[in-house]
């Protein structure tokens, strides 16, 4: 039984921009990958075509079957987490093995605020 | 001859006070539209129609019927029958379509079916590029508003029921209460689900007008 | 359930049926003038089929009738011989007709002087008719103009009869606005290339070569001549009489007689009668006059080689070169608005104004040329019917609509074009490119005449942008979550003013994706009594918060 895990420090889930997400990244595969990558993204999520971006990668090539590996990756300023009406955008955290399907994800919160900005429409 | 000021109050913009969902909530989001399933006609019989049609043929409907759904449960398909596929999307793209780039992007692979959507924006030079940068290809499939360049694997229509259907898939929690008024809204956008389903995501986010009170407003 | 919103798609059968006659009539005035304009080119043409044989020229000269609109007359009479018979003709060409020059028709006389011996070509099936220039199908050339007639009328009667497929979908009630874009630079590229060709013929033709010429004359040698007749020509139109200058008069150079009757090295006619009879007046038959006559060609002469306002009439094509080179840049690679999408992030500008009055107008101005020009020519049916008292009743019902339309668009091109003419409101800012959480000053200038602008007001507004798909169309939609009054001004502090306002540390910086974004904007909105109002839209970049203001309660020593 396959498990992958990412552990941010402290078990945070909100996180400044410009500041560094640290954490532990964890794998028990039940075959040798050729790689693991973790990937921090964002994704846009609404009435729009999504969008996605990768904003940093780190690539682990032959990592072994198990392991733990410290991550980390240096926020940028923007885009901050939000929910708007049309359009919301999340942060995760993406651990992906290749080759196959198998992925775990995080997500986060990267805002000057614990929560994501939230957007509320204005009448007229 | 004074002009619309900011802020002004039209008479689409009224919205029912406290009722708002942020996109990422709202269950017509595109995401979750985009990944809704075929569901019409088996897929195993088109497959047996599409070699009796020589491998090229089109699949034919108007907006928001399902053509794209269809192509790409299809072309998902693909693989258990020991196929490959690729899909060419030309919504979107400019009218002229670089020859090169649609070549490019189909290989001379006998075993691929390549799926080409909104193939009514192709000119006659541009079928005339992709019946020459597909002649070794196993399969094309193309859809289309109408038919006529090729052979039609199956005309796509909507129903009432079937937008029903899909808005039990995508908000079960809302299907009862949404049900009475989901055939006017059909008819309105003359059967385009992709538009009735737009007007869902709207009426789920608050936003509303004045004007829509037929059918999913009066059921609130 | 109420059926409020419930819409039929184009309008039903009897939509239909009206739009079918509309594209009826083009098709079928397409082709019955396809078929004459074949039929007359497919006859000239032959003659290129025609037998030849050997004329002698008996008799050449130019004839004036006093009738008609081309009054000089080339003729020729000739005799010629075939399969042992005789036989005599006086056609130059299959289709007849005469000049509206005295000159152009001696040019031809000249080219058959009487005794000489010159090819003719008779028709096999009707040897008595022969002519001695075979007609050059230039008609042929004009098929296209008729086709295309023929093809909108039947591909219009086809769209409109055929399953429909893809009718237009009814607008979605949502609250924003719902921008479609529209790409009309292709229709403003082709009105552009036309109106590109167009003024180039006719710049050539009313400016270049008569000017050309009026240079030339300067070198041309002066002798009297004696006015043959004189008279102010009428020409009948459907729009109304026009009028031209006809003095032939005759001249001796170097021993030998000429006549012309060229006047000015501009030809045609023009509405205005007073002024010719005035310059035909000082030309009396009979009367001796100066005339300037070209030395290296001495059958060409003019009775008037001065400068005169006319020639000014060849500016008219050129400016519609001009207009014309113009939509052709702006179609074939000119943006419409001050910017494109995507700069925001790589522009050091902090605001970008879109959309300027003169792309906005000139946009109008094609579209509006391009219809009103078609509705004219029907328009102009109409209304000769109505003069002649036989009413085209039926027409002039379907022509309402029609020409409805062309007045909407006219007084939207005014609109735009006043628009223009409109007081410009620059916009200083500081900082340039503010934060969240920042004071934003903003000061205005209005450049122009100030004291038009009744109501200014400034507004600081962000809004949501998603982009999707729907079918082949690409659909933007946006949706206001703030909305800050910046500045009001009215009348005395309109010219001039500034205001802050304080950007929220609560809400989105500005964030730009290819399918999704938020956009702040400073709306700038002044009112003009009677007038359109200047109405601009800069897009602002607003960074996010400052480092130095985000803070982490985590790390608060004090928790």
């Amino acid at each position: 039984m396959s498990e992958l895990a990412l552990t941010p420090a402290d078990g945070r889930s909100w996180w400044l921009p410009c500041s560094t997400l640290w954490g532990v990244a964890r794998w028990r595969l039940d075959v040798d990958p050729d790689a693991i990558e973790l990937r921090l993204i964002w994704i846009t999520s609404g009435k729009g075509t999504r969008d996605v971006e990768v904003v940093h990668r780190i690539r682990l090539d032959q990592p072994g079957p198990a392991g733990d590996r410290e991550f980390t990756f240096d926020l940028p300023e923007g885009p901050y987490s939000f929910a708007g009406t049309l359009v919301s955008l999340q942060w995760a955290l993406e651990m992906v093995v290749e080759p196959g399907e198998d992925s775990s994800r995080l997500d986060l919160v990267v805002s000057p605020t614990p929560v994501e900005v939230r957007l509320a429409p204005v009448d007229g | 001859m004074a002009e619309r000021r900011p802020g002004k109050a039209r008479a689409r913009d009224h919205r029912p006070a406290g009722r708002w969902l942020p996109a990422h909530a709202n269950p017509y989001r595109s995401e979750r539209v985009t990944t809704l399933r075929w569901q019409g006609v088996a897929l195993e019989g088109l497959w047996t129609r599409f070699a009796t049609l020589g491998w090229r043929s089109a699949i034919v409907g108007p907006h928001g019927s399902g053509k794209t759904t269809l192509l790409e449960a299809l072309l998902a398909d693909a693989p258990h029958r020991g196929l490959r596929a690729r899909m060419v999307r030309l919504a979107g793209a400019p009218r002229h379509p670089c020859a090169r780039a649609m070549a490019s992007a189909l290989a001379a692979d006998p075993t691929i079916v390549v799926g080409i959507d909104g193939g009514e924006r192709l000119s006659l030079a541009g079928r005339t590029l992709l019946a020459a940068a597909t002649r070794r290809a196993r399969g094309v499939l193309v859809t289309r508003h109408s038919g006529g360049w090729l052979p039609t694997l199956v005309a796509t229509a909507t129903s009432p029921q079937l937008l029903a259907a899909l808005v039990a898939e995508l908000a079960p929690e809302d299907a009862g209460r949404l049900a009475s008024g989901l055939p006017d809204l059909w008819r309105r956008h003359q059967g385009n689900l992709r538009a009735c389903l737009g007007e869902l995501y709207d009426h789920a986010a608050g936003r509303d007008s004045a004007y829509f009170v037929s059918g999913l407003a009066a059921d609130i | 359930m109420s059926s409020s919103g419930v819409r039929l798609g184009c309008g039903g059968a009897a939509g239909r049926v009206l739009v079918s006659l509309f594209f009826a009539t083009f098709l079928f005035a397409g082709l019955f003038f396809l078929w004459m304009v074949l039929s007359e080119g497919l006859h000239d043409l032959a003659t290129w089929r025609w037998r030849e044989a050997t004329a002698r020229i008996g008799s050449s000269r130019v004839e004036v009738t006093q009738a008609g609109q081309d009054p000089y007359h080339p003729v020729i009479t000739f005799r010629y011989r075939i399969d042992g018979r005789e036989y005599k003709s006086n056609r130059i060409r299959r289709r007849g007709g005469g000049y509206d020059s005295w000159d152009a028709a001696q040019q031809v006389a000249d080219r058959y002087p009487v005794g000489a011996e010159v090819r003719c070509w008779l028709d096999p099936e009707h040897p008595d008719q022969a002519v001695l220039e075979r007609s050059t199908p230039w008609l042929l050339m004009v098929l296209p103009v008729p086709l295309i007639f023929v093809i909108v009328g039947g591909c219009g009667l086809i769209a409109v009869w055929r399953r429909q497929h893809s009718a237009k979908q009814p607008r979605p009630f949502s609250a924003a606005a719902t921008r479609r874009r529209l790409d009309g630079r292709k229709i403003i590229a082709g009105v552009g290339l036309l109106l590109t060709i167009g003024g180039g013929v006719g710049s050539w033709f009313l400016l270049v070569r008569p000017v050309a010429r009026l240079l030339a004359a300067r070198g041309w040698g002066e002798v009297e001549c004696t006015v043959v007749s004189s008279r102010v020509r009428t020409h009948e139109g459907d729009d109304g009489d026009t009028y031209s200058v006809d003095i032939l008069y005759e001249y001796r150079w170097q021993d030998r007689t000429y006549r012309s009757s060229r006047y000015l090295f501009l030809g045609g006619s023009s509405s205005g009668a007073a002024g010719k009879r005035e310059v035909v007046a000082h030309y009396p038959a009979g009367s001796r006059r100066s005339c300037w006559v070209d030395p290296d060609d001495p059958s060409r002469a003019v009775l008037d080689r001065g400068f005169h306002a006319i020639y000014l009439v060849g500016l008219v094509p050129l400016a519609a070169m001009a207009g014309g080179a113009l939509m052709l840049r702006f179609g074939a690679g000119g943006s419409w608005s001050g910017t494109s999408r995507g700069t925001e992030a790589a522009s050091t500008a902090p605001t970008e104004r879109r959309g300027t009055p003169a792309a906005r107008a000139v946009g109008l101005l094609a579209v509006t040329l391009f219809w009103n020009g078609i509705v004219a020519v029907f328009l102009v049916q109409v209304i000769d019917t109505w003069r002649h008292g036989h009413p085209d009743w039926f027409l002039s019902i379907f022509l309402i609509p029609f020409v409805l339309v062309g007045l909407g668009l006219l007084a939207g091109t005014l609109h735009a074009a006043l628009a223009v003419a409109n007081p410009r409101v620059v916009l200083r800012l500081a900082p340039p490119a503010p934060r969240l959480g920042d004071d934003l000053a903003v000061e205005w200038t209005v450049i122009g005449r100030a004291e038009r602008i009744a109501h200014l007001s400034v507004t600081l507004e962000g809004r949501e942008r998603a982009t999707f798909s729907r079918g082949t169309d690409t659909v933007t939609e946006h949706q206001v979550f703030a909305r800050l009054p910046v500045a009001e001004a009215s009348s005395l502090s309109v010219a001039r003013g500034g205001a802050s306002v304080r950007i929220p540390d609560d809400t989105m910086h500005s964030f730009s994706a290819v399918h999704n974004g938020i956009e702040w904007r400073l709306l700038v909105r002044g009112e003009i009594p009677h007038w359109p109002d200047v109405a601009d839209d800069h897009v602002l970049k607003v960074r996010p918060l400052a480092a130095n203001r985000m803070v982490d309660p985590r790390k608060d020593p004090r928790r």
